[in-house]
């Protein structure tokens, strides 16, 4: 449904205000132009009008005896008075005034002065009694002439429009109804185009507003436009597209620059979350083909039995590996699902601490790696299991990666507000480039990567996933060659006053 | 044969290298991408086996860099198989393309395929007058009865097979049948000739005097 667009709701709108704002402004200007033209006429007429009252009855007092005896009709009157002057005209006719003056001068003296003006002038009159009896007209009068009716009775002058004449009409002094008019009808034409002409420059400037209001909603849809439909193409997999925002301040541009931020962080998590299944899908993958190529390899002729010894000793020690790296996997997996069941309950983190260095004391002693412990009790909340397991593997990273005859010293400590752990060792160090990395899943260090002896390289993550559960933060320092050290702090118990 | 096995899991290099030694190939191991490279620089292999996700210097990287100077095939061993993977594989120049788990008989098949592509031959079986070699199962007849070779003979007369018409030198075989571990003397090579001659016919191999030796077409 079109109405449901934006573009077209506006240009609805907009088309509305126009034509609201156009028509106003037409019918001011029309009725402007319309006072103007009629207004000097209206008063010339007024004017007239009362000319023909001076004149039927001050200039021509036979006439205003005639009335004033009950005379009912003018032009008899006139045709009398003319045929007592013996003239030819029966009635007044429109002529040229040099040429009536010149071709009856006689005449006009006894008709009245005024008349005989009002109709050189174009103008034309009509007499009526009061009660509508006509009494007479001029000869240039339409044919149609109404008796203006009960309006005209009133005591004063009344002003009307009828077909294309203007009339005036009002009571003279002794209660007949005279009325002077004339034709508009070159007036009229005039309005008429003048009509025609605001219509015509109304609906040029209504089409003009409505073509310059679709351009200016077009460009500023436009954007919008864009960004939706780049953000189709994101949302149909084209990741690293991005909304241009170039050479705009816009408000608009200020949502692209939030879209598009936002679609940063969506590739980022994407891209981290494909770079997870690679790993994992690789790491899955080598051991089952180990065990795989270990098997047909073994199958594929007769053996002595230490090489099937051998082969399944290989294929045990594969798939333990891999049960490591599923558990770990899982664990993790659980972890950013929320769905670890954290339990927070009291502990000793140096309790805690105490039974992983006791824990990890005969692999630590395999390696030759001293293992100090400075452990101040630190209580705090949290799930003594997942405590362990962080606990567990920093120390076993101290000490895998530790040098031979090397330490590894565990600290705990704290006070109201917060308890930490610290595990140092004397080993191998990171990079410094690497350290960023290091809690990244499968993430392996070149070093310990040349160690490999089964670790998964989920170790580090799953701490990290631990601490962060615990609402703590893990750093670490290290110098390659000198040792690492890591701090993990937790907040404290919480206080119960 | 010799292959190049590029692998940074050790257990997995371990058994592939021992499964192709017992395959009859003289293999050369390899840990991390440089160490590859470097090897795949220095000596000619038949064939390469290399492992995409290595630390620092990645199989692509290798191949990248190999495929500057060299033509020699490459089977590529990964862990991703989406279509992506596959084919950005098989358009970087690796000759094939095999997903982690795979079949040893499969990786097999496909190494003999690549060697046998690589000398210009596309079948199986070597058909040298009433000599018949098959290649997928290292048997050797002679007018329709089977010989015994011993691998290291199977691996002379199987080279200088697929090479057939052009003179191999005695260095080129020496680096083509014993791995970089290999103490054999070379004239070893003599023997294994003579012997192959023995119960082959004397007229199969030709030996050029100061050139080395040759099967002709």
């Amino acid at each position: 449904m079109f109405l449901e667009s934006i573009r077209w709701r506006l240009q609805l709108w907009l088309a509305f205000l126009l034509l609201c704002t156009l028509s106003g402004f037409g019918v001011a200007m029309f009725e402007l132009h319309r006072m103007q033209e009629f207004e000097p006429i209206e008063d010339e007429l007024q004017q007239r009008l009362a000319e023909l009252t001076r004149a039927l009855h001050s200039t021509s007092p036979r006439l205003g005896v005639y009335l004033r005896s009950g005379g009912t009709r003018l032009s008899e009157w006139l045709g009398r008075e003319q045929a007592d002057l013996g003239q030819t005209n029966a009635t007044p006719e429109l002529k040229d005034k040099d040429q009536q003056k010149g071709e009856s001068p006689s005449s006009l003296r006894q008709e009245p002065q005024g008349i005989e003006d009002l109709e050189v002038k174009g103008f034309y009159w009509a007499i009526w009694s009061r009660d509508g009896t006509f009494l007479g007209r001029s000869s240039n009068a339409p044919p149609n002439l109404l008796f203006p009716g009960l309006a005209a009775t009133g005591p004063s002058e009344e002003a009307h429009l009828r077909s294309h004449y203007y009339e005036v009409y009002g009571l003279d002094p002794f209660g007949h109804v005279l009325l002077v008019g004339r034709s508009v009808a070159l007036e009229l034409k005039k309005m008429h185009s003048l009509a025609l002409w605001l219509i015509g420059m109304g609906g040029a400037v209504l089409a003009l507003g409505l073509g310059g209001g679709w351009w200016i909603v077009s460009g500023a849809l436009r954007p919008v436009i864009q960004i939706s439909e780049t953000a189709s193409r994101i949302s149909s997999g084209n990741l690293s597209e991005r909304i241009n925002t170039r050479g705009s301040s816009s408000e608009l541009a200020c949502l692209a620059k939030v879209l598009n931020s936002m679609f940063e962080r969506m590739e980022t998590a994407f891209a981290r979350q494909k770079q997870f299944t690679a790993d994992a899908s690789h790491e899955l993958r080598t051991p089952l083909a180990i065990m795989i190529t270990e098997a047909q390899s073994v199958l594929a002729r007769p053996r002595i039995a230490a090489e099937y010894r051998q082969t399944v000793e290989i294929c045990l020690d594969t798939a333990q590996q891999m049960a490591r790296l599923t558990e770990s996997l899982l664990e993790l997996a659980r972890f950013d699902a929320h769905q670890a069941p954290v339990d927070c309950q009291p502990l000793d983190l140096a309790e805690q601490a105490q039974q992983c260095v006791d824990f990890i004391r005969p692999l630590a002693a395999e390696r030759g790696v001293q293992i100090r412990c400075q452990l101040q009790p630190s209580p705090m909340m949290g799930n003594p299991d997942y405590i362990g397991r962080a606990i567990t593997n920093l120390l076993s990273n101290a000490v895998r990666y530790n040098r031979v005859n090397g330490e590894v010293q565990v600290t705990t400590g704290g006070d109201n507000a917060s308890v930490f752990l610290v595990v140092a060792d004397t080993g191998i160090g990171i990079e410094p480039e690497e350290l960023p990395r290091i809690f990244d899943r499968f993430y392996r260090a070149e070093q310990a990567r040349n160690r490999g002896d089964g670790c998964t390289g989920l170790g580090l993550a799953i701490c990290k996933a631990i601490v962060d559960a615990h609402a703590g933060r893990i750093e670490v320092a290290s110098r390659p060659g000198i040792g690492s050290t890591f701090t993990v702090t937790w907040p404290g118990p919480p206080h119960h006053p | 044969m010799r292959a190049l096995v590029v692998e940074d899991e050790p257990r997995l290099l371990d058994s592939l290298t021992r499964a192709l030694r017992e395959e009859g190939y003289a293999v050369d191991k390899a840990a991390t991408g440089e160490e590859g490279l470097s090897k795949t620089k220095t000596n000619d292999y038949d064939v390469v086996v290399l492992d995409v996700m290595l630390p620092r210097l990645d199989g692509w990287q290798v191949l990248a860099q190999l495929r500057q100077t060299k033509r020699t095939p490459v089977l590529m061993l990964t862990g991703r198989d989406t279509l992506q993977d596959r084919v950005r594989g098989l358009d970087s120049g690796a000759d094939d393309y095999l997903v982690k788990p795979f079949d040893l008989p499969e990786l097999l098949a496909r190494l003999r395929v690549l060697i046998r592509r690589a000398a210009g031959q596309t079948h199986p079986k070597v058909v040298l007058g009433e000599v018949t070699l098959d290649t997928r199962t290292r048997e050797v007849t002679r007018a329709g009865q089977v010989v015994a070779l011993t691998a290291r003979e199977y691996s002379l007369l199987e080279y200088l097979a697929l090479h057939r018409g052009a003179v191999v030198s005695r260095t080129e075989l020496f680096e083509h049948l014993f791995d970089e571990h290999d103490q054999t003397l070379s004239n070893l090579l003599d023997v294994h000739v003579f012997s192959i001659r023995r119960k082959l016919g004397h007229e199969l191999i030709t030996t050029r005097r100061g050139q080395g030796y040759c099967i002709k077409l």
